[in-house]
């Protein structure tokens, strides 16, 4: 018997770069190459390919529990038919097998081989790519964002995660008019494949992650000065949000509607509009505060709502909330309910009032009425016309 | 050696220009009672502040800075609007410098390069008469937005007095124009 050390695997230079590529992407370390490649790689050995199914295999799986997956969470579980409350490997007795396929390799090598400033290639979404594959571009695009790189590729633009992750970014990449005459629409897309099964079990893995993502959007806002850019970003926020809220809600075909996978809304929400020693709750001229205010009142109007898209998108959760108090305890529905009313009974919340409130109080107490006045606000006669002075104290957000 | 040509050009651009802009709203009325009859209220409110039936069921008013508002009482929409008109008519001549006679070329970016000009002219033209038909809407969406508002006030009180009479006698009603605030006293 050999009892000595296993024989390491030997690979090309130019395999080995696009190993270290894929570990640096699921690691979340700096991976993007700041040069182009001197040469483009097309294929590699049976040895090199098994290592970076290995390397994307083990890497995304534990960032998918770095991520959100440790979390203690109550979830619908469709497998036991019953909310259940845990981590994510307490949860589900398997956690999804991550398949990785020609998609994820065609990313790989247009990130080694192009120059991600300016690529001369574009990047196409694979008709046959797997949610793996879905995960990966996801954590590509964060760290093109983050790089100031091109990301305006189909398989971006295409991807649902990519999409449900940076809304903003892939709304105004697209910069060209339909033929309406109106900015262009991201590219609608499927995602019902994220609502069960597997897709469904990295979803409650990704809660937090979404969360962030969408709070980050909402802050950026305050900072914007075009209108077209405000106008893009809250109409691809307005369109990814419907399309989603309409697949958990529709799953369906014998399959439990999945709302409480809209939660990562709730937790945005409940960071951006509560109050406390820390919080303050913006008034609605926080979000248009940085916009071109001598453009046309038309423009403005726009501008102002589409700003107000995620609050939109809040008031949804309260409909829900609104349908779900009234399930009986004999509805099949009854268990699912329950689980989305203790899950988002936070939003409905009317905290005692501060006694010597400042600014004073004129914002309604509860998250969701607060969402509701400040779309209302936003979209209101009275955010337009002369402009006034942002509250003294409604950008020390966090 | 060679020899300078002088080439006179002359251009002219006539353009008729329209700018518009305007805003939607919704007024912000409660569902006190069922939607006909808040419209009802609506309509009389409408009526009192000088807006005229239109035949497709919308309510308009336009004052004198030609700003229009119309308002559907169906859906309690407002749509404010303004626009302007301009007729321009602009001629330019320029002389230009040409080191061959006949020379085609440079008449012709001598000719690009003055339309060009014009062209500018014209832009600047529309961006000044937008600025103004803004400026104008800006200056109205003040006074507007208080007659709205009262306005809404008016109907859901009347509102509430009717839905109030309906469930038993009314004893007394205290209103404060100021505030806005209504107090009714019902006994049922």
């Amino acid at each position: 018997m050999n009892h000595g050390p296993a024989r390491l695997a030997r690979v090309a230079r130019s395999e080995d770069e696009l190993i270290k590529l894929a570990r640096g992407l699921v690691t979340g370390a700096r991976a993007l190459p700041r040069a182009r490649a001197r040469a483009a790689i097309e294929t590699i050995g049976p040895t090199a390919m098994a290592l970076l199914e290995q390397t994307l295999a083990r890497g995304l799986s534990a960032w998918l529990l770095r991520s959100g997956g440790w979390q203690t969470r109550r979830t619908w579980v469709a497998a036991d038919g019953r909310a259940v409350r845990g981590r994510l490997w307490d949860r589900h007795r398997e956690l999804p097998p991550l398949r990785f396929g020609p998609a994820s390799f065609a990313l790989l090598t247009w990130l080694h081989g192009e120059d991600l400033v300016r690529p001369t290639r574009a990047l196409e979404r694979q008709p046959d790519t797997t949610l793996a594959d879905d995960l990966l571009h996801y954590l590509a695009l964060g760290q093109l964002v983050r790089a100031g790189l091109d990301f305006g590729q189909p398989a971006f633009t295409r991807s649902p995660l990519s999409q449900l992750g940076y809304a903003d970014a892939l709304g105004e990449v697209l910069a060209g008019t339909g033929p309406d005459g109106e900015p262009e629409r991201l590219p609608p897309v499927d995602f019902r494949p994220l609502t069960t099964g597997p897709g469904a079990i990295i979803m409650e893995a990704l809660q937090p992650q979404l969360a962030e993502r969408w709070l980050a959007m909402e802050r950026r806002k305050g900072t914007i000065a075009s209108l077209d850019q405000m106008l893009r970003i809250g109409r691809a926020q307005d369109q990814v949000l419907r399309l989603w809220f309409a697949a958990i809600d529709g799953a369906g075909q014998g399959q439990p509607r999945r709302r409480d996978l809209a939660g990562f809304v709730a937790e945005a929400a409940r960071e951006l509009l509560a109050r406390g020693p820390e919080r303050l709750c913006p008034d609605h001229r926080w979000w248009i505060r940085s916009l071109d205010a001598r453009a046309p009142l038309s423009a403005r109007q726009a501008a102002f709502t589409a700003a107000a898209a995620f609050l939109r998108g809040i008031s949804r959760l309260g409909l829900w909330l609104d349908e779900a108090g009234v399930v009986a305890h004999f509805d099949e529905d009854y268990e699912l309910a329950q689980l989305w009313l203790s899950s988002w009974q936070q939003l409905r919340a009317r905290p005692d009032p501060d006694p010597a409130p400042d600014p004073p109080a004129a914002m309604p107490a509860s998250i969701l009425d607060r969402a509701n006045f400040l779309t209302r606000s936003l979209e209101s006669l009275h955010s337009l016309g002369v402009a006034e002075p942002p509250a003294p104290n409604s950008r020390e957000l966090p | 050696m060679s020899r300078a040509y002088r080439i006179r050009i002359s251009e002219s651009l006539r353009r008729h220009i329209k700018v518009d802009d305007g805003i939607q709203s919704k007024l912000e009325i409660l569902a006190i009672l069922p939607p006909e009859q808040t419209a009802a209220l609506l309509e009389r409110e409408l009526e009192a502040a000088g807006f005229e039936k239109r035949d497709d069921g919308q309510w308009a008013r336009v004052d004198e800075d030609g700003v229009e508002v119309r308002v559907d009482p169906q859906t309690a929409t407002v749509t404010v609007s303004a626009q302007a008109e301009s007729e321009l008519d602009i001629e330019r001549e320029r002389v230009i410098t040409a080191w061959a006679e006949n020379d085609a070329n440079t008449r012709e970016r001598g000719r690009e390069a003055l339309e060009q000009e014009l062209e500018g002219e014209a832009d600047a033209h529309r961006e000044d008469l937008q600025a103004s038909v803004t400026e104008a809407l800006e200056a109205k969406l003040g006074d507007l937005r208080r007659e709205l508002d009262q306005l809404s006030n008016r109907v859901t009180a009347t509102a509430l007095k009717q839905k109030a009479a309906s469930m038993g006698e009314i004893q007394e009603i205290s209103e404060d124009p100021e505030s806005g605030s209504l107090t009714i006293r019902v006994k049922i």
